[in-house]
């Protein structure tokens, strides 16, 4: 079951007010590994593949942190050798660890973004009384996208098959991403274009709040209140 | 609530395309492991496809969606992203798209700002890890014995520049093989 954007408004403002009131270890990690178990618990049964998805954002970060920093980084003094051949830096390693749960947070932020319904956050952003263009950019940007990730893959396909080098060194792929992307974004801003008067002629762009309240849900107050227990715990792991 | 005018509905879908390039480029960069990020060609192109306002939210609308849909880290370059958008438009309004040379001269000329503008995130935040490309260069220069700051700038000069310019003439190129009909709802939505 998706969130309602007050729930991941409230991960965001919670998370940066534990950057502030916690150590990166043993607070940081404890509040984060929290946040996950109550991320995962409250989307346990969809197939939003969440955890999957925090490991592929974070993982790309943690190897470098720890090699840059605990092995490179000659800002660090020298602690002692693996096999006598490389250097191991204990205060690097310190520091890129406390990076990496740093990262893993804001991944964890993130995630808590990417579960909230996208018609909840259209509410509530023509609640926030934000311009109507504003919106509009968001939420066509939001869903065009996808469609565009789609198209270039296509194209990059149909190229690859007619013999031009769109996977060939790294040079030629560069070469190649004028061809690739003309065919894509001349394409859709002809759609684009073409789609104006209907999207006048339907009536879009003039956006009115629901005349629904705007009651806080008992599940986005209890997953609030959770946040700040987890919060409140950490506090008291860093204490000792 | 006013109805909106045909002119403000063409900069929202414009625009709307022009953040859907950025973040589809960028995910496909990160998918084909490219060493470059490729996230900014649609803030570049909207430099000379919709007025300025819409632009600028081209940049900061482009890292929010893609902190949500590529990676969590995308978000705190939104500075970045708005260097980009001003450098676009100024650029657009000298001509610089009109010939290669002086696209590629702007592409060079934003590679090089952006590395600047970057690179303090790139160090207090992330810790002078960031795409594996640049990432990598960083690494090789740490271990050749400069400091985190001379690293990260320098890599980032590198791959900045290079992306820049790939943006610049990919726009460059794109602006040339607009349709007629299309260039003039440009000409009109960029004023």
């Amino acid at each position: 079951m998706s969130f309602r954007p007050a729930v991941a408004g409230a991960a965001t403002i919670v998370s940066i007010v534990s950057l502030f009131l916690l150590s990166p270890r043993w607070g940081g990690i404890v509040y984060t590994a929290l946040l996950i178990v109550l991320l995962l618990l409250a989307r346990r049964g969809d197939r939003s593949r969440l955890g999957p998805r925090l490991i592929a954002w974070t993982a790309p970060f943690i190897m470098p942190l720890i090699v840059v920093h605990g092995v490179l980084n000659a800002q660090f003094p020298v602690t002692s050798w693996w096999l006598d051949m490389i250097p191991i830096r204990s205060a690097g390693l310190t520091f890129g660890s406390d990076l990496a749960v740093r990262i893993l947070l804001f991944s964890v932020v993130a995630a808590y973004w990417l579960s909230v319904d996208r018609d909840a956050m259209v509410e509530a952003l023509i609640r926030l009384r934000l311009p109507t263009p504003l919106i509009m950019l968001a939420m066509q940007g939001f869903v065009m996208g996808r469609l565009v990730q789609e198209r270039i893959q296509a194209i990059h396909l149909a190229q690859r098959a007619r013999g031009i080098p769109v996977s060939a060194s790294l040079a030629q792929r560069i070469a190649s991403m004028p061809a690739l992307l003309v065919p894509v974004v001349v394409g859709t801003f002809v759609e684009a274009e073409a789609r104006v008067p209907v999207l006048l002629a339907h009536g879009y762009g003039r956006l009115e709040p629901s005349t629904r309240s705007a009651r806080l849900e008992l599940r986005t107050v209890i997953l609030g209140l959770a946040m700040l227990v987890c919060l409140a715990f950490a506090m008291t792991v860093d204490q000792y | 609530m006013a109805q909106p005018s045909s002119r403000m509905m063409r900069a929202v879908v414009f625009s709307a395309v022009c953040i859907a390039l950025n973040v589809g480029l960028n995910k496909v960069a990160v998918v084909l492991q490219l060493p470059v990020f490729m996230d900014t060609v649609g803030t570049v192109l909207s430099g000379a496809m919709v007025p300025p306002i819409y632009s600028i939210l081209v940049g900061i609308v482009s890292n929010l969606i893609g902190g949500v849909v590529t990676h969590p880290s995308i978000p705190f370059y939104i500075g970045t992203q708005v260097v980009v958008s001003l450098m676009s438009i100024f650029g657009y309004r000298r001509g610089w798209f009109d010939t290669l040379p002086a696209a590629v001269g702007l592409g060079l000329a934003i590679g090089i700002v952006t590395a600047i503008v970057s690179a303090p995130i790139t160090v207090l935040v992330f810790g002078g890890v960031t795409e594996p490309g640049a990432t990598a260069l960083n690494a090789v220069l740490l271990a050749a014995g400069h400091d985190l700051w001379t690293s990260v700038l320098s890599g980032s000069l590198v791959v900045s520049s290079v992306d820049k310019v790939i943006a610049a003439v990919s726009v460059w190129a794109l602006l040339r093989r607009m349709p007629e009909r299309l260039k003039v709802a440009r000409r009109t939505a960029a004023k």
